[in-house]
């Protein structure tokens, strides 16, 4: 598995467990509240109704007239008037009335509430049950659903009538939505993690691919500089060699010492050029552009190139140039980019001749009248130390790199580096802003 | 890579799932009701006696009460019906399905020879039908009467029929109506394609049956209702469209019992007739009216179905209730239950299947009520409601309770349940005319609402005086009273809420 899908994976599986924990957390909280809520509701409500019960049946007073049957009626009727749905009434151990669905354990619910009220706080965590006031309340699972029971037990007529009475609640409702509500946030966070599975994937080729870039480009320079430090290095360590074990003459001695010389020279050279290859593929190379005008610069680069220019008897020439033409450049680099152009130019080209530069809105060129570049190699030349004639070039100093560093100064620009060449008449180079 | 995946996602899952989880109690404070145990009632011996010596009952009881305040007076005077029976048990019940078989036995049973056509198309007004209508409300409103059908006001003071809008409605409805009446025949049953108009898909009616059926130059509209999300129903109506005399132009064409406007029930009513009047007017015997209810109700198949009271009624048309022009004719109407070993059930004017309050999620179940109205012209009206499938016996030979225990047990209730009646009334009369002994269903909704158990039970069927603090009187004497007041279990003495079946 490729890398980028490896951290992408890792992120979102990270994301999918994060967002799983933190919504179990949070439903599971909502429901216990919501839970409290509905209990404390409940417990009032049926205590109220409890209250109204009590004061009916002291109201109307139970008397010794009201005995079995009657007394049982009596105390039934109240409390149908009374109770809540799903309610139960029971006298000793015998269930008077009961609307519910279930039936009622008399003798374990008094053992709750003497449990209830001997400990005055019973830890709901340890037991399934609770006591508010007077009132038990037992939350258990019968079966699938989940009910709240409440039971109390109520005395009257001075304790001679005593009634055990409780009510049930289905709160099933609750965990049923609760568990709809995890199965939600579950599709949802699947949904999300696959979803930032494949933007995490995108955003981060996204930007690993011009670092990737950047690192190829690297890998060519650091190969290119090898390839090109072996040879002079091998050149140079074998004539100090030649000095130092054998016995020549001054004049081989001199002729030695002046390779090496102009080894070390190009060395220097090449590691000044390389470092400047690098500093302009640094992503973080800052351009300094302000407005140049270009026949200003064209002449500085005149007056740099003079001596070399005088040296292989070539002329430079500067076609017509508005004088009021001004660009955006930074104007050391473009400085830099007509000087390699015109160097090549010179290599390429025979005493006596010609060299060109012009510009326009467009562009800034340069013509030389040299051997041309042969059609096939026109793609290659912009490659760093890629050189035409190896043996010639390496013998002139041209390590390769002039025309990749053009190029690299014409992208920094957002421009471009345009070659036209025939062999045998010439080479023009254009850097189109 | 993949494992750590899948185990990353199980241990997700596992987390959020523990938030369905709670805590285990070793014991259960409360169990699911045992729906065999709807009553546990000791079983005796069949001694021979009959029961109304065993209970001590007499042929007749009279008592009368007055509370301490003068505003209630329960006035006993009651003939108490014991079944000539000597012993009674407590029999399973349960809800009939209604299958197709039974449909068709219906169906044959009132309807052989006769066409039947669906009535949703069949019953979709025709143009015609339509104008006639549009016609007389037109001719209503030129003559100023807005409100032809006497809605009234509601209760902000404005006209509850928008005579307007109804014109406006007829109007559009009528381009749209057929010309004439869509006769599609079908079996009855089920799933019935239903019309929902002209341009529209029809649906298939799963729950309802509506037909209309043509036989011997009569109409009859014949509807079967099943289950509906609040009730579980099994409802049979089957009514002749008595054309000669309906009139569609007033709220009311309906059949009423006789029985409040007998000259010596001393109610208040615009009418009064005797009995001989009745008879004759009727033009059939009860002989011969009885005979073709019996046939019909015996060829129906419901095992132990008996005449166990009958009314004369009358056909009225109109807007403010029973005048002397407006009844445009007579019946009998029979009233059967099922007798099982010579015990019947109790027929009253409560047919049940209420529930305690508006918020209640039961889905209650109704009595089984079976009811024929039979004229010169044959069976009139037939309805069916709710029938039993009787099952096994629960408790043999229940052993009952003497009936002075019974009559102390309703007469005190009688003063515990009205003791709240002074608020708004000034006088209160019960007239105690009947007392009687028969069997009712009672249920547990909650565990299962679709049985039940048959027991004997007491009922006290009278009338009311009432006079409201606000003047308002009503006044019934109880005779021939279909409505029973109180209804204690003649086994164990407990209150019956007939309404709620338990």
């Amino acid at each position: 598995m490729k890398l980028v899908t490896k951290i992408a994976m890792t992120a979102s599986i990270l994301f999918f467990l994060l967002t799983q924990a933190f919504s179990a957390y949070i439903i599971f909280d909502c429901q216990q509240k919501k839970i409290e809520m509905v209990k404390t509701s409940e417990i009032k409500l049926f205590q109220n109704k409890m209250q109204s019960f009590y004061h009916d049946v002291n109201e109307n007073t139970i008397n010794d007239m009201y005995t079995g049957n009657i007394l049982n009626n009596y105390i039934i009727y109240l409390f149908r008037n009374n109770t809540l749905n799903n309610s139960g009434l029971y006298m000793d151990d015998n269930c008077l009335f009961n609307n519910s669905p279930y039936d009622f354990d008399i003798s374990y619910g008094e053992e709750l509430l003497g449990i209830s009220r001997d400990q005055n706080s019973i830890d709901p965590k340890k037991s399934n049950f609770e006591l508010y006031e007077d009132v038990v309340v037992v939350e258990q699972k019968i079966d699938d659903k989940h009910i709240f029971t409440f039971f109390k037990t109520m005395d009257f007529n001075r304790g001679s009538v005593i009634v055990n009475v409780y009510h049930t609640l289905d709160i099933t409702d609750l965990y049923i939505s609760s568990r709809q509500m995890v199965v939600k946030a579950l599709i949802i966070s699947v949904v999300m993690s696959f979803f930032m599975l494949i933007i995490l994937n995108l955003l981060i080729q996204k930007i690993t691919v011009p670092l990737k870039n950047i690192n190829e480009t690297q890998k060519q320079l650091i190969g290119g500089i090898s390839h090109e430090l072996k040879t002079p290095l091998t050149a140079m360590k074998g004539y100090s060699e030649t000095i130092l074990r054998v016995n020549i003459s001054k004049e081989q001695e001199e002729k030695a010492l002046s390779y090496i010389y102009t080894e070390c020279s190009r060395l220097s050279r090449l590691t000044e050029k390389m470092m400047y290859m690098t500093k302009l593929y640094d992503s973080e190379c800052k351009v300094e552009l302000k407005n140049v005008n270009i026949l200003e610069l064209v002449n500085v680069v005149k007056v740099a190139e003079e001596h070399n220019l005088s040296e292989h008897n070539i002329n430079l020439q500067i076609l017509d140039i508005n004088p009021d033409l001004s660009k955006m450049l930074d104007r050391d680099l473009v400085v830099s980019l007509l000087i390699n152009l015109i160097n090549n130019g010179i290599q390429t080209s025979s005493e006596g001749s010609n060299i060109y530069i012009g510009a326009d809105e467009k562009s800034i060129w340069v013509r030389d009248e040299g051997r041309g570049i042969p059609a096939e190699e026109l793609k290659n030349v912009m490659k760093a130390f890629y050189r035409i004639d190896k043996s010639r070039s390496r013998k002139s100093g041209n390590m390769g790199l002039g025309l990749s560093l053009c190029s690299r100064i014409a992208q920094v620009h957002k421009g471009t580096l345009n070659i036209e060449s025939e062999e045998g008449i010439g080479t023009t180079v254009t850097f189109v802003y | 890579m993949k494992k750590r995946i899948t185990v990353a996602i199980i241990t997700g899952l596992i987390v959020g799932l523990l938030s369905g989880c709670e805590k285990t109690p070793d014991k259960s404070i409360i169990t699911e009701k045992n729906k065999d145990n709807i009553s546990n009632y000791e079983s005796g011996k069949d001694t021979g006696t009959p029961i109304r010596e065993l209970v001590n009952a007499p042929e007749h009881y009279e008592n009368k009460f007055t509370s301490k305040d003068g505003v209630l007076t329960i006035d006993t005077d009651a003939e108490v019906i014991v079944p000539e029976v000597s012993a009674v048990d407590t029999i399973k019940v349960s809800t009939k399905d209604p299958d197709q078989e039974f449909i068709d036995t219906i169906t044959n049973t009132f309807f052989e020879g006769g066409k039947c056509y669906n009535g949703s198309f069949y019953n979709v007004p025709t143009k015609s039908e339509l104008e006639e209508k549009l016609t007389y409300l037109k001719k209503c409103k030129a003559e100023g009467n807005m409100d032809p059908y006497d809605y009234g006001l509601d209760s902000d003071g404005n006209a509850s029929y928008n005579i307007d809008a109804t014109i406006s409605a007829l109007e559009e409805s009528i381009s749209n109506a057929p010309e004439s009446v869509e006769k599609k025949e079908v079996i009855p049953a089920f799933d019935l394609p239903e019309y929902y108009g002209e341009d529209e898909k029809n649906d298939i009616n799963k729950d309802y049956i509506s037909v209309a059926v043509e036989m011997d130059d009569d109409l009859y509209s014949y509807t079967v209702q099943r289950d509906s999300d609040f009730m579980q129903l099994f409802q049979v109506e089957i009514k002749r469209e008595n054309n000669e005399y309906r009139d569609d132009t007033v709220e009311m064409n309906e059949w009423i019992g006789a029985r409040y406007f007998l000259e010596d029930n001393e109610t208040d009513n615009d009418l009064y007739i005797t009995e001989d009047q009745l008879k004759a007017n009727t033009n059939i015997s009860y002989e011969d009216a009885k005979m073709l209810a019996d046939s019909k109700i015996q060829s129906l198949g419901l095992e132990g179905m008996g005449i166990v009271d009958w009314d004369y009624v009358m056909f009225y048309t109109g807007n403010n209730g029973v005048t002397a022009d407006n009844v445009k004719a007579y019946a009998y109407q029979f009233q059967y239950t099922r007798t099982i070993s010579g015990f019947p059930i109790t027929y009253t004017m409560n047919y049940g299947g209420c529930v305690e309050d508006m918020e209640s999620t039961t889905v209650p179940w109704g009595y089984e009520v079976c009811d024929i109205i039979v004229s010169k012209n044959g069976v009139e009206q037939f309805t069916l409601l709710d029938p039993y499938i009787i099952g096994d016996v629960q408790t043999e030979n229940v052993k009952l309770m003497n009936f002075d225990e019974i009559v102390s047990i309703y007469e005190e209730m009688m003063e515990i349940s009205n003791s709240s009646i002074g608020e708004y009334e000034s006088k209160r009369i019960y007239y105690i005319t009947r007392i009687k002994l028969g069997y009712t269903r009672i249920y547990d909704p909650k565990s299962d609402n679709k049985s039940g158990v048959l027991v004997p039970v007491w009922d006290f069927f009278g009338g009311i005086h009432a006079e409201s603090k606000d003047g308002y009187i009503s006044n019934d004497n109880g005779i021939d009273s279909q409505q029973s007041f109180m209804t204690i279990n003649a086994v164990d003495g407990t209150i019956i809420d007939r309404g709620l079946g338990y």
